[in-house]
């Protein structure tokens, strides 16, 4: 039997971001003419492996063939020349340009320009301008967008958008085309065109590397799946196998932790007591794209209440909403008895509704002991900070051993817990923590959360957003899955610990 | 569709500058209103340059005053010290400006975020006048250089402002045309998808850095034509000319007559200097309305006045189409 050309052999990539690895001795090889799915949880390195093979980001170590010839820390246009092609997880078109114009860029990338043909307008250039023009027609044709060439990009509707995206890197006439989540804000009907569409592409002999958090389409469409966890390649193989991986699972799901299954310690919201937080039919959307659907649901005080969800089911959309920082469509939040759906985020803070983000934003520049203070900026009275500085300090003790040290240099997991700690420092009375597990290893995502049981437990209401949904369901009391946009299920933790449904709801059944 | 109405917009647009420019003249007659006008129009040359780093590839350039003064010293030293004629000191002058704005390029090319490309760019600006300042033995400092000759063509010798005028705008309207067509090729393109967004510009080919110093360069070689048409025209040049203000300016030419837009550049330049004669009647209230129309305008006219005549002609355009739809529909 013949072996397929290998067109893509990337070894032993290495990306260390200050302390974290990104990626961590990846081996990547993509034989020609196949549909390859890349997969993994939030912060697993994918789309950072992406960035690597098209030169936006160089390799810490690691080499990089494309068709048998080095092409290691090239810059992106000289890899666009050689014949990778990509799209990006956030659409980057030129938005002022019509969608002909956009393609005819990409056209005529193969080429040449010279000044004083243009400026003489020589017969050689008007031929030239003419075949990128053609060239950018037909693509439009193959992708199926061709009436709206003379459209404005921006003016676009988001699933358009991703196509003329497609079709301009289609025109660069590339060996290989790299999509970073090319469904991700379509809707059914849209997805279905694009699946069509990939097979197509592939038809035309262009090898294609798919990330997509969109399991079902991932496993119908590529030939074979590349699974990473924490920066490392976890499995290779056909999409039933991935499907079946225990290993996989246990990704997405989040490891089995060594917690005993939280007993549930609420019982249930007194009668009389009103909610600390309750939505009421909220819709929510991210630019163009309609995330939130009709969600209704309500905090206890004291409670621990987790939302778990895959990737792009919409968490942390419904954090910010309800932190105030994106204003929802339609519904109403209501937050100690007030409705809160148009006040500020710092207003909230004031009011002791504190939203620690995706991705921890804390100051890199500033000491961890000023990254905590800051979380103190509105408050006077100096003898309470001080106390409660060291109650966090006693909380986080490796945070107290680099206190000195500028928020920057700390590793993944000790920056999740300074934002916690900053966040702990504004009196919290509800706490929402995006994510809190991102990008650490099971080891310390079972400290994190530890410790987040501990805050819970000293008497604040906790909503936690997670990805990791057992180490989410091993310390919440009661949660909630969110599936494209919807509350699909709810129910007391341990009994969603061990509900087939949740599995569904990650990979895509 | 559309590319024909933009060509067809932007040659109109030119034929009316210049049958104003040049027209202006014969109609009025009077000679200060002439002045105004070539100035107008070499500032428009300015204005025509820095709608190519700035406009289309996105580059902040707040450095035009140094190349214009390349431009002016220059054709002034090599007219006045070495005897040049006007069109080779002309040619020369463009060439030395693009080549300095070449080197401007390169250092530009090292930063993020336009507010280190604007402290670049007025250092440069800086830089340049005070070596007009300080180099007395080749600019003869402050006192600037006088007696540069007036240019003959043809063996007639531009004397009067009707000839000025014409040459400046005969110049104007070559200029525009290269810029117009460099807007439309696929060096254009590219220069305006390194604004649009670097990311995928680089995604599709297109060499960052190699785009950015062209259109540091371009830009430095219409700014260059400015300069040296200016030392000829005024006959006098001195440092002072070449200030800061000078810069901030051209920057203001461009946002009023609209970013991106090549005819805009022109009306920009020609509006920028006609607009404080208009309202010298105001008296000391003059640089107050002069001022808060530029403030207006930056406001409320975010696409220059381009842009508000594009905005005017699509805003009948659609209800008429939308109003035949309905008809349609029915």
């Amino acid at each position: 039997m013949n072996r397929p050309v290998d067109i893509l052999r990337a070894q032993n990539v290495t990306k260390r971001f200050g302390g974290v690895h990104a990626l961590d001795g990846v081996d990547f090889t993509v034989a020609k003419g196949e549909i390859r799915g890349l997969i993994g949880p939030n912060g697993s390195g994918k789309t950072t492996l992406f960035n690597v093979l098209t030169g936006y980001v160089a390799p810490t170590s690691g080499s990089i063939e494309l068709l048998g010839r080095s092409v290691t820390s090239k810059k992106p246009h000289e890899l666009s020349r050689s014949g990778i092609a990509r799209t990006f997880q956030h659409i980057e078109l030129f938005k002022g340009m019509t969608v002909l114009e956009n393609i005819t860029v990409a056209a005529q990338c193969r080429s040449r320009a010279r000044l004083f043909g243009v400026l003489a307008r020589l017969p050689a250039v008007n031929a030239e301008e003419k075949a990128f023009k053609d060239r950018a027609e037909k693509e439009l044709i193959f992708v199926g967008i061709d009436t709206l060439k003379d459209s404005i990009a921006q003016d676009l509707a988001y699933g358009q958008q991703r196509l003329v995206e497609i079709a301009r890197a289609l025109a660069t006439d590339p060996e290989i085309l790299l999509l970073d989540e090319p469904a991700a804000g379509m809707n059914p009907t849209e997805k279905q065109t694009l699946a069509a569409l990939i097979r197509k592409i592939r038809d035309r002999g262009i090898t294609v590397i798919l990330i997509e958090h969109d399991m079902k389409m991932v496993v119908n469409l590529a030939d074979r799946i590349t699974v990473l966890d924490c920066g490392k390649k976890l499995a290779e193989d056909g999409p039933r196998e991935i499907q079946e991986n225990k290993a996989v699972i246990e990704a997405y799901l989040g490891g089995n932790i060594k917690m005993q299954a939280a007993e549930s310690k609420y019982a249930g919201v007194s009668a009389g007591e009103k909610p600390v937080l309750s939505l009421n039919n909220i819709d929510g959307c991210y630019g163009a794209v309609h995330v939130l659907k009709n969600i209704t649901f309500s905090v206890a005080r004291g409670e621990f209440v987790a939302l778990i969800g895959a990737n792009g089911a919409g968490k942390t959309t419904l954090l910010k909403t309800i932190s105030g920082m994106l204003p929802p469509r339609s519904g109403s939040i209501e937050y100690e008895g007030q409705r809160i759906e148009h006040m500020s985020s710092d207003r909230l803070v004031r009011r002791g509704l504190v939203h620690v983000p995706e991705g921890r934003g804390i100051f890199p520049a500033l000491t961890v002991r000023e990254n905590i203070m800051m979380g103190a900026f509105l408050r006077k009275d100096k003898a309470g900070i001080a106390a409660d500085y060291e109650h966090v300090l006693d909380l986080f003790p490796r945070l107290r051993e680099r206190i000195g040290q500028q928020g920057g240099s700390l590793s993944g997991g000790e920056q999740q817990m300074l934002a916690i700690a900053r966040a702990l420092m504004s009196k919290p009375k509800l706490l929402l923590l995006d994510e809190p597990s991102m990008g650490l290893s099971p080891k310390l995502v079972e400290e994190v959360l530890e410790v987040v049981r501990k805050i819970h437990e000293e008497g604040r209401t906790v909503l936690l957003v997670e990805q990791n949904a057992k180490a989410a369901l091993n310390v919440a009391d009661r949660a909630f899955v969110i599936e494209t946009g919807e509350l699909v299920l709810e129910g007391s933790a341990s009994d969603l610990l061990h509900n087939p449904k949740v599995k569904n709801a990650y990979l895509g059944g | 569709m559309r590319t024909l109405s933009a060509k067809t917009r932007n040659l109109t647009t030119l034929a009316v500058i210049l049958l104003f420019g040049v027209g202006s003249q014969f109609l009025i007659g009077d000679p200060y209103v002439s002045h105004v006008l070539i100035l107008g129009g070499i500032y428009g040359l300015l204005a025509i340059g820095l709608n190519i780093v700035t406009g289309f590839c996105g580059q902040i350039n707040l450095g035009m005053a140094g190349f214009y003064a390349i431009g002016s010293y220059t054709s002034a030293i090599l007219s006045v010290r070495y005897g040049f004629g006007f069109w080779p000191a002309f040619l020369i002058s463009i060439l030395s400006s693009t080549l300095v704005g070449v080197v401007i390029g390169f250092p530009a090319l090292k930063v993020r975020g336009g507010v280190y490309l604007v402290l670049i760019t007025t250092s440069f600006a800086g830089i340049i006048q005070t070596v007009l300042n300080q180099w007395v033995g080749l600019t003869n400092g402050p006192m600037g250089i006088v007696g540069i000759p007036a240019p003959s063509i043809f063996k007639h010798q531009i004397s009067t402002l009707q000839d000025w005028l014409v040459l400046v705008y005969a110049l104007v309207l070559i200029a525009a045309l290269a810029a117009i067509r460099i807007e439309r090729s696929r060096i254009g393109r590219s220069l305006i998808a390194v604004r649009e967004s670097e990311t995928s510009a680089q995604s599709l080919g297109i060499n960052l850095a190699f785009y950015k110093v062209l259109a540091f360069a371009l830009s430095a070689a219409f700014a260059g034509a400015a300069g040296s048409l200016y030392a000829h025209y005024m006959t006098t040049i001195s440092p002072d000319i070449y200030s800061f203000s000078t810069s901030v300016l051209v920057l203001m030419m461009i946002v009023v007559g609209g970013v991106g837009s090549i005819p805009g550049s022109i009306i920009g330049g020609i509006i920028v200097s006609v607009l404080p004669e208009l309202l010298r009647p105001l008296n000391e209230l003059q640089m107050i309305v002069y001022s808060l129309l530029i403030v207006l305008s930056t406001i409320y006219l975010r696409k220059g006045i381009m842009g508000l005549g594009i905005d005017t002609a699509r805003f009948f355009r659609r209800t008429l189409s939308v109003r035949r739809n309905d008809e349609q529909a029915r």
